[in-house]
C-alpha cells in the first residue's frame, strides 16, 4: 500500500541519539546564557519624602497591610511565586496600603443620570456601608456592554450605562475588582516599567496569562497598572531560581483591549482613579480606534466623566458624557496628532470639584500609537453588500504588530467600494496595504516580478520594486478598466467571508480554531479577534446593509457540519450523491476551453437538500477556480443533463475571466477561494462534494497582455497539470 | 504534562526526527534539514513555555515549515552539484532516492507528511496551514494518485 510505503520511507531518516544528544547539550547552554542575561532591577526613583514619611508613620500599619493583603489573597498561592525585593518593598508597601484603605465611591449613576440623579446620591456620599455594598456592584471602571452594542450611537452607549444591571457583574469589571487586582500585582509583580506575565498558577488563575506592568510615579501620586490580554515579549520570573527570563508568545499575540488603571493619590485627600480602556472598532464605515475613558473620583464623585473618541473623516470627534455640572469645562481633549495607529493626545483630567480647577495630571498615549512597526499578520473580513443600487464591498483588516517593544496592534481598516468603476482610491490604498496585494500588484505590474519563480504557493510576495504611488496608480488602473475587476475583488471577499465564517461559526459552536497565517513565529488570532469579527458582522448585519441574505445562503452551506455524517471522506465516498455517470469530451486548445460534460447523479440515500449545483472548476495545485456551475435539482431520484460551454482566453487578461488575477492558472500560487457564482452573479460557498477528474492537460508556457501592453507571462511548470473537475455542492 | 513541555530531553528526543522529516520534505538536504531542525529548537527555547503539548507540537510543527520555506528562499541557499545532492538526498531500504517525493511541490509533501505520517487529521492539517478542510482533502487526495503512480512507476 502506498501508505505502507510512504511510512517506510521517512521512517528511514532519522536522526542519531548522538545528533540529539548534542542538540540537547547546545540547548541547555542556550538556556543558560539566556538566565545570565536576565536585567538587573533598579529602583527606579528615590522615595519622596512623603513616602519616606509615611512609610515610618505606616511603619506599625505594615503588619496590618500584610494581613489585609494576605486576607485579599485568600487561598492564594501567590507565596510560590511571590518575591522579595527590597529595592522597593518600602514604596509597594506603602501604595499597597494606600490602595488598600482608599475609598472607592464611583457612581455609576452620575455617568448616564440626571442632576437629580447625582443630587440624590450626593446624600449617599454618607458611606452607608449596606448603600456602598449595594452600588459596589454596579461599578464598573469600564463596561462591555459598550462594545456588545456595537457602538451604535453615543447616545445609546450613555443610556446604557444608566441601565447597567447585575447581569454585568463580571469579576474584573469593578473597581473592587480593579483594586484587588492592582494589590496583587504589586504584591508579585517582582519589578516596575517592565511588561510580565503572570504564570499559570492555578491559585491567581484569574489573572493568568495575562500581562501587566506596574508603574509608580511620585511626583504625580500615581501608580500605574497596565494590563493586556497578551503581548509578544514578556518577562516571567522563575520563583524558584529566582531569575527572569525573557518569554516570547508572538504566536500568541492577539490583543484587542489594553486596560490602563491610573490610581492617583495625594497628600490633599484627593484619590482618583481612571480607566482607560481601549478597543478597536469600526464605525459607520469608518476606522475607528474608540477610546473609552471612564475617570472616576473615589472620594468627591461631582465629576465624573465617560468620554468616547473616534474619527470620522479623519477628524477626532469626541463624544463625552458628563454628568457633572454643566459649567464642567467640556474641552478636556487636546488632539495632538491623529496617526494611523490610533490617536495620540493629552487629556486634562477635570478637576473633581470645581469647572475652574482643571489639572494636567499626565499625557495619556493613546494605546495603538506604541505600537510602532511594520505589519506583519493580516486578519480580515470582506463582505459584499448588495445594495438597493449599489454593491458595496466592505472590508475590514487588522494587522498585528509586533514590535521591539514586545507590543502587539491591531489595525482595522474599512474600506467601501461602489459598482460601476467608481473606485475610491482609499480602497485601493487599503488593498496595497496587504502583503498578498503587493504581491499582486508585483504580479500584475512590476517587469521585474513577472514571471518569478515562487516556491511555495503559501508564501506571499512581496514587490519591492515599484514605489507605492505607483503600485496604487497601477492597481486602480486596473481595477478601474477591467470590466472583470469584481472578480477581483470577489476573490478576496470570498477569503475573508470564508475566515469570518470559520471563525464566527467555530466560536459560536465553541469551537475555538486558531487563524495561523504566515510566520508561524508571530501570531495567532483567537478568540478576542473572533469575538471582534462576530460582533462586527453582527452589527452590519443588523444594522448596516441589508445582507441577511447573503448571511443565509452562507449559513446554509456551513450546515454541513451539522449534517449527521460531517465526516468529508462520506461526502467523498458519495454517501449522499452518487454521481453514477460522468462522461467529458472536453478539450482546451488555442486559449479555449471547449466543455462538455454528461452526467447522471443520483441519491444515494435521502439527501438534506433538493438543490444541488454542480461546477467545472479549474484546478491547479493551489486552488480551484470555478468556471461555470449549473442548479441541479435532486428532488427526485436520479438527475440526467449536461454541461457544455466555451470559455475563451483571447489573450488579453480581461477577456479571460477564468483566469482570475493570473493566479489561478499560475502553478505553484496562490488562488484559495473555494466558491462559486450564480447566475446572477452571487456567491456561494462551496462545500465538500464529488470529485471527478475529467482532464488534465499539460502547459508549459503562455503569455498574455493586458491593455497596456505589459506581458502578462504565465509559466506552468512543466509537471504543472490542470484539472478541469466535475464538482458537486450543495448550497 | 506540563512539566514535559519544558523538558529539553524529552522535546527533542520526541520531536526531533519529525521536524528534521519535515524540513527535510522542503529541502531534499540532509544538511539542511537538521539546520531547520536545530533553529526550529533553538528558537523553542525562547517560546518555552507552551501551553501543552499540542500547542507545542503545532508550533514545532509551524515554524519549522516557515524556517524551510525561508531556506528555500534564501539567496544563501547552497548550490550543490549533483554528486553533492545524490550524497545529501535520504535514501530508504535499498538506496532508492525520494525522488518520487521531489516530484511534489513543498506543499504537498507537507499535506502527506502530516496527514500519512504524523496522522493529523485534514481538518488539524487546514488549520496549521491555514487552508481549508475542503483544499487539503482535494489536495490529498491528488497527491496520493500522484505518489502512487510515481512510487509505482519506480
Amino acid at each position: 500500500m502506498i501508505d505502507n510505503r510512504y511510512t517506510k520511507m521517512m521512517s528511514s531518516l532519522t536522526l542519531s541519539q548522538r545528533d540529539k544528544n548534542d542538540l540537547i547539550q547546545k540547548m541547555y547552554e542556550a538556556r543558560r546564557e539566556q538566565a545570565a542575561e536576565k536585567p538587573v532591577y533598579k529602583k527606579k526613583v528615590k522615595r519622596a519624602n512623603v513616602l519616606v514619611s509615611a512609610v515610618a508613620a505606616a511603619a506599625v500599619l505594615i503588619t496590618v497591610c500584610a494581613i489585609l493583603l494576605t486576607a485579599l489573597l485568600v487561598n492564594s498561592p501567590a507565596d510560590s511565586i511571590v518575591v522579595d525585593n527590597p529595592l522597593e518593598e518600602d514604596a509597594r508597601m506603602y501604595i499597597g496600603d494606600t490602595v488598600q484603605n482608599a475609598q472607592y465611591l464611583p457612581n455609576v449613576k452620575l455617568l448616564a443620570g440626571s442632576n437629580d440623579d447625582f443630587s440624590d446620591y450626593s446624600q449617599g456620599i454618607a458611606l452607608s456601608s449596606d448603600y456602598s455594598q449595594e452600588l459596589k456592584s454596579y461599578e464598573y471602571c469600564y463596561d462591555d456592554k459598550i462594545f456588545d452594542m456595537g457602538l451604535k450611537s453615543y447616545e445609546e452607549l450613555a443610556e446604557s450605562f444608566g441601565s447597567l444591571d447585575s447581569t454585568l457583574r463580571s469579576h474584573g469589571n469593578s473597581i473592587e475588582d480593579i483594586k484587588e487586582e492592582m494589590l496583587l500585582m504589586l504584591k508579585i509583580i517582582p519589578g516596575s516599567d517592565q511588561w510580565f506575565m503572570i504564570p499559570n498558577t492555578p491559585q491567581v488563575d484569574l489573572y493568568t496569562n495575562k500581562i501587566y506592568k506596574i508603574s509608580y510615579d511620585e511626583e504625580a501620586k500615581k501608580v500605574n497598572m497596565m494590563r493586556v490580554a497578551w503581548n509578544t515579549v514578556v518577562d516571567l520570573f522563575d520563583s524558584d531560581s529566582g531569575t527572569i527570563y525573557s518569554t516570547s508568545f508572538d504566536n500568541d499575540c492577539y490583543q484587542s483591549e489594553l486596560l490602563t488603571v491610573n490610581y492617583y493619590f495625594d497628600e490633599q485627600d484627593r484619590e482618583v482613579v481612571e480607566c482607560v480602556n481601549t478597543r478597536y472598532y469600526y464605525f459607520k464605515g469608518e476606522y475607528v480606534p474608540v477610546f473609552v475613558q471612564v475617570l472616576k473620583n473615589v472620594k468627591d464623585t461631582s465629576a465624573t466623566k465617560l468620554s468616547v473618541y473616534f474619527t470620522v473623516e479623519n477628524e477626532l470627534v469626541e463624544e463625552y458624557y458628563s454628568s457633572a455640572h454643566q459649567n464642567v469645562v467640556d474641552s478636556v481633549y487636546t488632539l495632538q496628532d491623529v496617526s494611523e495607529y490610533g490617536v495620540v493626545g493629552n487629556f486634562v483630567q477635570l478637576d473633581y470639584t470645581d469647572s475652574s480647577d482643571v489639572t494636567l495630571l499626565k499625557a495619556i498615549k493613546s494605546y495603538p500609537s506604541m505600537f510602532t512597526g511594520n505589519p506583519s499578520a493580516t486578519n480580515y473580513a470582506f463582505y459584499k453588500i448588495n445594495g438597493n443600487d449599489k454593491v458595496y464591498y466592505a472590508e475590514a483588516w487588522d494587522y498585528l504588530s509586533p514590535s521591539s517593544e514586545g507590543t502587539c496592534a491591531l489595525r482595522n481598516y474599512f474600506g467601501e467600494r461602489y459598482d460601476g468603476g467608481d473606485i475610491p482610491e482609499a480602497v485601493v490604498k487599503n488593498i496595497l496595504l496587504r502583503d498578498r496585494d503587493y504581491y499582486y500588484v508585483a504580479k500584475q505590474y512590476c517587469d521585474n516580478c513577472v514571471g518569478s519563480d515562487f516556491e511555495d504557493s503559501d508564501f506571499i510576495k512581496t514587490c519591492s520594486h515599484l514605489k507605492t504611488a505607483d503600485k496604487i496608480t497601477r492597481g486602480e488602473k486596473f481595477l478601474a478598466y477591467n470590466p472583470d475587476s469584481i472578480y477581483q475583488d470577489e476573490n478576496l471577499v470570498r477569503e475573508g467571508i470564508a475566515a469570518s465564517l470559520e471563525k464566527i461559526y467555530s466560536t459560536v459552536n465553541g469551537t475555538q480554531r486558531d487563524f495561523l497565517e504566515g510566520d508561524g513565529n508571530r501570531y495567532v488570532f483567537e478568540t478576542a479577534f473572533d469575538d471582534y469579527t462576530r460582533n462586527m458582522t453582527e452589527y452590519y448585519v443588523d444594522n448596516v446593509f441589508d445582507f441577511s441574505e447573503k448571511i443565509d445562503t452562507i449559513k446554509s452551506s456551513r450546515e454541513y457540519d451539522e449534517l449527521p455524517a460531517d465526516d468529508v471522506e462520506d461526502i467523498l465516498d458519495g454517501k449522499y450523491l452518487l454521481v453514477k455517470e460522468c462522461v467529458s469530451n472536453s478539450t482546451f486548445a488555442d486559449g479555449v476551453l471547449d466543455y462538455d460534460i454528461q452526467y447522471a447523479i443520483s441519491r444515494a440515500q435521502a439527501n438534506v437538500y433538493d438543490k444541488y449545483y454542480m461546477a467545472i472548476y479549474l484546478n491547479d495545485y493551489d486552488g480551484i477556480v470555478v468556471l461555470d456551475s449549473r442548479e441541479i435539482d435532486m428532488s427526485k431520484e436520479e438527475r440526467k443533463g449536461r454541461l457544455q460551454g466555451l470559455l475563451s482566453c483571447e489573450g488579453i487578461l480581461d477577456k479571460c475571466p477564468w483566469i482570475l488575477q493570473g493566479n489561478a492558472a499560475y502553478a505553484g500560487e496562490v488562488c484559495t477561494g473555494i466558491i462559486a457564482y450564480d447566475k446572477d452573479g452571487n456567491a456561494v460557498s462551496v462545500t465538500e462534494g464529488k470529485e471527478v477528474a475529467i482532464e488534465g492537460e499539460l502547459w508549459e508556457k503562455e503569455s498574455v497582455y493586458d491593455r497596456d501592453g505589459h506581458v502578462m507571462r504565465y509559466y506552468f511548470r512543466a509537471d504543472a497539470t490542470l484539472y478541469f473537475n466535475f464538482y458537486v455542492y450543495w448550497v | 504534562m506540563a512539566n514535559d513541555t519544558e523538558n529539553i530531553n524529552y522535546i527533542v528526543n520526541k520531536y526531533s526526527d519529525m521536524i528534521y522529516r519535515l524540513a527535510y520534505q522542503y529541502t531534499f538536504d540532509k544538511s539542511e534539514a537538521e539546520d531547520i531542525m536545530q533553529d526550529t529548537f533553538m528558537a523553542m527555547l525562547k517560546k518555552m513555555p507552551f501551553r501543552d503539548e499540542e500547542h507545542l507540537k503545532a508550533w514545532l510543527i509551524r515554524v519549522a515549515i516557515n524556517k524551510s520555506k525561508d531556506v528555500l528562499k534564501s539567496s544563501r541557499r547552497k548550490v550543490l552539484s549533483l554528486d553533492e545532492r545524490i550524497a545529501s538526498s535520504a535514501t530508504y531500504e535499498n538506496g532508492e532516492p525520494f525522488e518520487a517525493l521531489e516530484q511534489l511541490p513543498a506543499f504537498d509533501r507537507t499535506v502527506i507528511y502530516l496527514f500519512y505520517y504524523e496522522g493529523y487529521s485534514t481538518k488539524e492539517i487546514a488549520d496549521m496551514t491555514g487552508k481549508t478542510r475542503n483544499a487539503i482533502n482535494i489536495r490529498l487526495s491528488r497527491v496520493r494518485e500522484t505518489l502512487k503512480s510515481m512510487l509505482e512507476e519506480g
